[in-house]
């Protein structure tokens, strides 16, 4: 039997290998970025955007709806026909929280999963090497344009997110205790802050640069046998899930 | 004749065997090597991949590609799992990218990529040309190379996976030389397991290409009936 703590060592040491290199492949991907100017770079951004942005939208919208309506319904139920109270609890838990956090989880089941394996069967069928023997980089040709496009949709999708959730919020609330629309909206802007919006932003742009490098990550470090390819679809997703929580918390505790 | 390549004492994988040879412009040259693992070793040494055990490998201009010097990983000496790091934190060590080109033996083309995005992946991503100049380049360079001009367009628009072996070489010989680099190096398996007539006009186009004052180097690691002067 191994010895426990030998064990815990290995555990640290590989966790402290991840961050590492997952940092050295942000820093490898900041200095890469003068590549997006060249067309290939470019027409696998625009591919990116199309299959993390539009083709995320749909959810994006159906969860913003649910959750707007599930939100009020709820907070209704607890502070009865108070319609400032429950504007305030929208903004509370839509656009601090749930907004990005929520969007990370679609992306993250749609995409990181997808970039992990995508990622993972090119190194193993030889692909990776075959770009670096054309002279191209892998880190500028395949990481940054999904690191950009993933930062880009994160940032948008939450925004669309939250105008869906709060919007059928404020919707439901009009309807449900007979109060103006535009007077909520106007009650909104009145009680919204610079920080939520900031908080908002920082979370949903932290989250997307985590959710792709995380992939990324785990789809190269794949070597050459085709059983390791579902293994890094799946750690890609519990670990971009893992460290998205851990940056929301830590984003939180730092601003709030 | 200008030196386009020159190979210096150059070893891989191979302890007994050293290369030292010079490649000058409108010369086709044929290199045999002892195994696939020494041909793949020389072909990435030659790209600029992988740095060779020993040896210098200079190219255009006399600019050096390679000295003798240990293989060393930017973020020094890393391990994974007790397992070399992934290959993405290897250097490629192109001091400029694109000068030489390189045609892999089953085409080498990226999976995910249409024929026509594969053929001007490397040319776009290292210089800029104009999308009419290229697609002329394509179809002159297709003719040249045995496809029937009707299937053009199907060709263009199909995925890797889709096509034929011999479609697949095709493919990855016609993206090197768009690129039309001053040094051409070609996996000599290219030509395994394709019809004569198509093997005859890759030959030419071969040789067309380095008329152009340009070089090629076919690597081969098994004896082979390709027309071209044999180095020692």
């Amino acid at each position: 039997m191994r010895n426990p703590l030998l064990q815990m060592q290995n555990w640290f040491g590989m966790q402290g290998l991840f961050v590492r290199d997952s940092v050295v492949l942000v820093g490898q991907v900041l200095h890469a970025l003068p590549a997006v100017i060249k067309w290939p770079v470019r027409r696998t951004l625009l591919k990116q955007l199309y299959f993390t942005g539009i083709q995320s939208a749909g959810p994006i919208a159906v969860m913003g709806f649910l959750a707007g309506l599930i939100m009020v319904m709820q907070v209704s139920n607890l502070v009865g026909r108070n319609e400032l109270l429950t504007l305030q609890v929208l903004i509370w838990t839509v656009v601090r929280e749930l907004g990005p956090l929520l969007t990370a989880i679609v992306i993250v089941g749609r995409s990181s999963s997808a970039i992990a394996s995508e990622l993972a069967a090119m190194q193993v069928n030889g692909e990776i090497k075959d770009l670096k023997r054309m002279g191209i980089s892998p880190v500028a040709y395949l990481v940054v344009p999904r690191m950009l496009a993933m930062t880009i949709t994160s940032l948008v999708l939450t925004f669309f997110f939250q105008v869906v959730a709060i919007g059928t919020g404020m919707i439901v609330t009009a309807w449900n205790i007979d109060v103006s629309l535009a007077g909520e909206v106007g009650h909104f802007f009145g009680m919204i802050s610079y920080l939520e919006i900031f908080a908002a932003m920082l979370k949903s742009v932290c989250f997307g640069m985590l959710m792709s490098v995380v992939p990324c990550y785990y789809g190269l470090t794949v070597r050459h046998s085709m059983n390791e390819i579902p293994v890094a679809a799946s750690r890609a997703v519990m670990r971009s899930l893992m460290t998205v929580f851990a940056c929301d918390g830590l984003i939180t505790i730092l601003l709030f | 004749m200008s030196a386009l390549f020159r190979f210096v004492d150059v070893r891989c994988k191979e302890p007994d065997r050293a290369y030292t040879f010079t490649l000058h412009a409108g010369e086709i040259r044929l290199l045999q090597l002892a195994s696939g693992a020494e041909k793949n070793a020389m072909i990435d040494s030659a790209i600029g991949v992988t740095l060779c055990a020993e040896g210098d490998i200079e190219n255009v201009q006399g600019e050096r590609r390679h000295k003798k010097v240990a293989v060393t990983d930017p973020l020094g000496e890393r391990r994974y799992h007790n397992e070399p790091l992934p290959t993405i934190w290897q250097p490629v060590h192109t001091s400029r990218p694109g000068r030489v080109a390189w045609v892999a033996a089953d085409g080498g083309l990226i999976s995910n990529l249409r024929i026509w995005e594969n053929v001007t992946l490397p040319l776009w991503y290292h210089a800029r040309r104009e999308v009419v100049e290229t697609e002329q380049s394509v179809t002159h360079s297709l003719g040249v190379l045995g496809l029937e001009q009707d299937e053009f367009g199907e060709f263009m628009v199909a995925q890797p996976d889709s096509i034929e072996s011999w479609q697949r070489k095709l493919a990855g010989l016609l993206r090197a030389l768009l690129q039309m680099s001053p040094v051409l190096v070609v996996d000599g398996a290219l030509f395994d397991d394709v019809k004569a007539r198509l093997a005859s006009c890759w030959i030419s186009a071969l040789e067309s290409y380095a008329a152009e004052g340009r070089a090629v180097l076919v690597m081969t690691d098994k004896a082979t009936t390709l027309p071209w002067k044999q180095i020692e």
